[in-house]
């Protein structure tokens, strides 16, 4: 029962700050509403923890299992790429080309960023 | 609602099963989301059922992509203690890392002769799903497009990410046998180079073997998805204009 109370914690709160950030959206639309919502989600949570009103322990065991199944989500709009198979048969090759291209870009360039700005520095 | 039944349910047994594969075999290759499109598309393909028809039923699921982003927040707020000490070395990185990832894959495709609208489903590959969808629709592109070029870029980073690093020798890995003696230094780099490219799929990856660079590897794609976000939809029409 407790475990059910903290999963429906969990939806209210993410409800809440989704709603908070489609209002922010209206008048701020720098940010996605999901986004904004997120950034929320995270303050809330900070808060919560600063002020002992939401300890840590309520929502440990249902978001290990939400973020563990959180792809499930992504299932139906991925399935969508059946209709694409004309256009994968044509440029397949080139954009696979740009996806490992890009890809081991952006692992050369953070990891050498990283080795310049982080090695040696520890942030205890 | 036999439909909603049928394809939700078909895609929920369909995931558990790719997901139970993946634990079983432990491999990157086999990731649920993958294996779970492969299956249903190869299912629709046998019994001739389109798209349209199996959206009849699964489209309820869409309303579930907005809160999964939210949900990103939890590991935010677990890493607030690494921004906090070293917010403008890591948000640096980030911000150079997303104009990388928005420059090679515009440029790239431009130069390949891709059109237009098959650009803007991919330049936002290298960040986590349900943000990369959103911003793939502000620019004009197609969300199924975009959701398996974020796979590509999660896979491909997930699999050979360590070994090109260590190819190209920005990290070492003292001892092969035991990953979990590795630097701590070397972890951090390892981290924020697979956060920034190969989002939550990358981070789950390595989790296991370098829990350092996992929590380098969360926080630092959380801050690319935010920077691609902000970014993009001013920065790509630009580049497609050169």
């Amino acid at each position: 029962m407790k475990n059910i109370l903290n999963y429906l914690l969990v939806a209210f709160l993410v409800t809440l700050c989704l709603t908070l950030g489609r209002v922010l959206h209206q008048y701020i639309p720098v940010l996605p509403p999901s986004l904004y919502g997120m950034l929320l989600f995270a303050l809330l949570l900070s808060f919560g923890h600063a002020t002992q009103l939401m300890p840590d322990k309520l929502f440990v065991k249902p978001m290990a299992t939400i973020m563990r199944f959180i792809s499930f989500v992504f299932v139906p709009v991925s399935v969508g790429l059946m209709q694409y198979g004309d256009l994968i048969l044509e440029s397949g090759g080139k954009i696979l080309t740009v996806g490992l291209t890009t890809t081991f870009s952006v692992i050369t360039l953070a990891a050498w960023l990283s080795q310049k700005f982080l090695v040696n520095v520890t942030h205890d | 609602m036999i439909e909603v039944v049928l394809y939700s349910g078909l895609s929920l047994i369909v995931f558990l099963f790719a997901y139970f594969i993946q634990h079983k075999y432990r491999l990157a290759i086999l990731n649920p989301l993958l294996l779970t499109i492969t299956i249903l598309i190869s299912l629709f393909a046998v019994f001739n059922i389109s798209y349209q028809d199996y959206m009849q039923g699964a489209e309820y699921l869409n309303y579930l992509l907005e809160p999964a982003v939210v949900l990103l927040g939890y590991p935010l707020y677990k890493q607030i203690h690494l921004l906090k000490t070293q917010w403008q070395k890591i948000s640096l990185i980030c911000l150079f890392a997303s104009l990388c990832a928005l420059t090679v894959s515009t440029i790239l495709a431009k130069l390949l002769g891709l059109e237009t609208w098959l650009i803007a489903s991919m330049v936002s590959m290298n960040i986590t799903t349900a943000v990369a969808m959103s911003t793939s629709v502000e620019l004009g592109g197609i969300s199924s497009i975009t959701a398996v070029m974020v796979l590509v870029g999660g896979l491909s980073g997930s699999i050979f990410g360590v070994m090109w690093l260590g190819f190209v020798g920005l990290i070492k890995i003292p001892n092969k046998d035991n990953l979990l003696t590795t630097p701590d230094n070397q972890q951090k780099v390892l981290g924020m180079a697979i956060g920034c490219a190969s989002h939550a799929l990358g981070t789950a990856t390595i989790a296991k073997s370098f829990p350092v660079a996992a929590a380098y590897s969360s926080t630092a794609l959380i801050l690319c998805a935010i920077f691609t976000a902000l970014i993009a939809p001013i920065y790509v029409p630009f580049l497609l204009t050169l």
